[in-house]
């Protein structure tokens, strides 16, 4: 069969192929088995794709704010400026992103909270990094 | 092709400014001046070259599946996923 692994395709009485995905959306139980009725609010997500939207989003974002700690580093922000600059340049990137997906991200994500507010904080770690980095490398050294 | 050129082209920029940064920071320590800023055009190439890198690296790694599951059914008829072939 050439399904891929996450969905299984079942025949329904009526012989439309409906599939069981593993991650269901709405509250109600698979409907392809016994109902000859297709439901109109289950949605079905295909969790690999989700999976790799989330990484693709992760590493656009780390390579981001690293690219940013240098830029911090080598014009030589300090204190307060420097996290004003970090917050900058996360609202470029989710700014970015939604130009790229604009028309179509209902397709891509559920909720665009997603782009822009979930992941805020995750490369401030490695901002500083690079941030005080640079800023030895240029301005110290 | 274009988003791999316009990387590189990016972060070479980035590392010229920031290598140009470094120097005027040795010159003015060397002439004794005090260091305020730098100057205006290496702080411009290091914007311009940051914002090359970021619309680079979106083009780059922000390759998005859809998630819906019927996505990639609609082109799938029933007789090429329902083919079972027999044993012999």
């Amino acid at each position: 069969m050439s399904a891929s692994s996450e969905m299984q395709i079942r025949r329904t009485a009526t012989s439309r192929p409906t599939g069981a995905g593993s991650h269901l959306s709405s509250t109600g139980t698979p409907s392809s088995a016994s109902s000859h009725k297709r439901r109109h609010d289950a949605v079905l997500y295909s969790d690999a794709a989700v999976r790799f939207n989330e990484n693709s989003l992760e590493q656009c974002r780390t390579s981001v704010s690293a690219l940013s700690g240098c830029v911090a580093g080598i014009i030589g922000l300090t204190s307060y400026k420097g996290f004003l600059f970090y917050g900058f340049s996360m609202l470029l990137l989710s700014f970015l992103i939604f130009v790229v997906i604009r028309r179509e991200h209902r397709k891509f994500f559920t909720n665009l909270n997603h782009v822009f507010v979930n992941g805020f904080f995750n490369g401030l770690l490695t901002y500083v990094l690079f941030w005080t980095f640079l800023y030895g490398m240029v301005h110290v050294y | 092709m274009g988003q791999k050129i316009l990387l590189i082209v990016g972060l070479l920029a980035l590392a010229h400014a920031g290598y140009s940064a470094a120097q005027h920071r040795v010159y003015v320590r060397l002439t004794e001046q005090r260091f305020e800023r730098l100057p205006t055009d290496i702080i411009v190439q290091t914007l311009i070259a940051f914002l090359a890198c970021c619309i680079g690296t979106v083009q780059f790694f922000g390759k998005f599946k859809p998630i819906l599951i019927t996505a990639e059914w609609q082109n799938k008829s029933w007789d090429t996923i329902g083919n079972r072939p027999s044993f012999m």
